[in-house]
């Protein structure tokens, strides 16, 4: 799709406008939205979130990449949560990513969750963090014992294994 | 009995508290974009979960597809606090898990798959959490819930995510309201994150003075620190509320019992009565009965009972039939005739 207005570049943004109900759509490109009055002044954007994106200069909401912006699971768009104000399932909170957490953090001060379920989910990863450690002593305790028991054959496996799981590491 | 008929609820500026936890299931979309297979496959689930022979819940919770109630059904439980506007509205598969005294709801399929609401008589929030908590360990058991390590509770909208948690408290704050401080308070209340604002009523101006105080903030606070924080604004509410009844009651007492005594008489002999002027009317009986000027007793019921019994819908279930505005208000007299 042309730039509607120099109708030479490629459109990548869009901008919806609404003025007492009548809603005026626009494509643009790059350096045109960039010209635009329209994006400074962040209006014409409806929904609940307007005025808190308005608030704080973000014209990304309208930003239309090429392939981005929808999630993979129930295909909403970012523009149609803008719009809508809800998004369609869990798995949208990962598509969004980082222009989520920046509404979230406009919307409830916070990205993370001190709550119920937190202190468990923490705990689970950091007692899962260290299970290569302990894979990996336990290996340099065997090799220890190959040594002391001469078997060097064995030992070189061990160490071929620590080795492996070393670099997996790095 | 139900939880509002309990006569305590005339005793102070809290009506009642009320704890409201949101969640969702993993592998399903929120209720606004899934199918209605899907939608009835949740249903059941999240019933299952709940109603069934593993844990001695299930048997003090009913069964309510919504989709199968009159209008005038889904408007009484409306009116009754127990689902929400946009429940009644819905047309898909959802249904209500409601216990004996309608003290705990399981909405399925409203804003979120799930809404757990656990609401207490009076200043009684941390029963109301505990309740809840209670409940949401137990669905939490034999389904798994969407949660995000960083994010935790994942809900439809982003003003719910975390905790998923709102806490609130219903006020009766006829003092405040009538010395003009209400916009003032809710600006106030809003810097700590808390909103405040009319349960009844449509537009600026809320019936019976009736409010509900409830934190906005979802994310970055545990449960704890939020009901902290509430209970800790509101208590300074209710101070407010009382201080101005008191210097009323000692500087223009005469003019507080004229003021309880006429509301009463004309919520007792009306022949006929719109909903707003029964609400206001019965908003200041109850500040008589708050204040030491009227006999609780002289009221069959407590007052915020009948706030909620001359509304609409609850009114048309006890009619029967659809009836025209001028028959609700007759019938609305009656009702009040029958609990001064």
């Amino acid at each position: 799709m042309l730039c509607d207005k120099c109708k030479t570049n490629k459109a990548t943004v869009h901008i919806r406008q609404s003025i007492n109900g009548t809603v005026t759509e626009y494509d643009l490109c790059d350096k045109c939205a960039a010209e635009s009055e329209m994006i400074n002044d962040g209006f014409g954007f409806d929904g609940l979130f307007g005025g808190f994106l308005n608030g704080m200069g973000n014209t990304e909401s309208v930003r239309r990449k090429e392939g981005s912006g929808i999630c993979p699971v129930c295909g909403l768009s970012f523009e149609e949560f803008i719009n809508g104000g809800r998004l369609g399932c869990p798995d949208c909170y990962t598509a969004f990513g980082d222009r989520l957490k920046g509404v979230l953090k406009n919307i409830q001060g916070s990205t993370l969750h001190t709550g119920k379920g937190s202190d468990e989910a923490r705990r689970i990863k950091t007692e899962e963090a260290p299970k290569e450690l302990t894979e990996e002593e336990k290996l340099k305790n065997e090799l220890e014992q190959a040594i002391k028991a001469e078997n060097y054959e064995k030992a070189a496996e061990i160490r071929d294994k620590i080795r492996a799981l070393k670099g997996k590491e790095d | 009995m139900k939880w509002y008929e309990d006569k305590s609820l005339d005793s102070g500026v809290v009506l009642s508290s009320r704890v409201r936890l949101a969640r969702n299931i993993k592998g399903f979309a929120f209720p606004s974009r899934l199918g209605d297979d899907k939608a009835w496959e949740l249903v059941s689930k999240i019933k299952d979960s709940v109603i069934n022979e593993r844990t001695p819940l299930g048997a003090s919770f009913e069964y309510i597809y919504m989709p199968s109630l009159s209008a005038t059904e889904k408007l009484s439980m409306l009116e009754n606090h127990i689902v929400s506007p946009e429940l009644v509205k819905k047309q898909s598969p959802c249904a209500v898990l409601a216990n004996e005294d309608n003290s705990v709801n399981i909405l399925i399929n409203e804003e979120d798959q799930i809404r757990i609401q656990s609401m207490c008589t009076g200043y009684n929030i941390d029963k109301a959490w505990e309740e809840a908590d209670r409940i949401d360990n137990l669905i939490g058991e034999s389904v798994k819930y969407a949660y995000d390590d960083t994010l935790g509770y994942l809900t439809a909208c982003v003003t719910n995510v975390g905790t998923g948690m709102r806490a609130s408290f219903m006020l009766h704050l006829p003092m405040l309201e009538g010395s003009g401080k209400m916009n003032r308070l809710a600006s106030d209340v809003g810097k700590f994150g808390m909103t405040i604002r009319g349960i009844y009523g449509e537009g600026s101006k809320p019936l019976g003075s009736v409010y509900q105080i409830s934190n906005q903030i979802t994310l970055g606070k545990s449960e704890r620190e939020i009901i902290e924080n509430l209970k800790n604004i509101t208590t300074q509410i209710i101070d407010m509320e009382n201080a101005l009844r008191e210097r009323t009651l000692k500087s223009r007492r005469i003019d507080m019992e004229d003021a309880a005594y006429r509301a009463l008489g004309t919520l007792k002999y009306c022949a006929k009565i719109s909903s707003a002027e029964a609400m206001e009317l019965l908003s200041r009986v109850r500040l008589g009965i708050i204040s030491g000027i009227v006999d609780k007793n002289l009221c069959k019921t407590n007052i915020y009972n009948a706030m909620m019994s001359v509304q609409g819908g609850n009114l048309q279930s006890r009619i029967g039939h659809n009836a025209d505005e001028s028959e609700r208000d007759i019938s609305r007299a009656a009702y009040l005739k029958s609990i001064f």
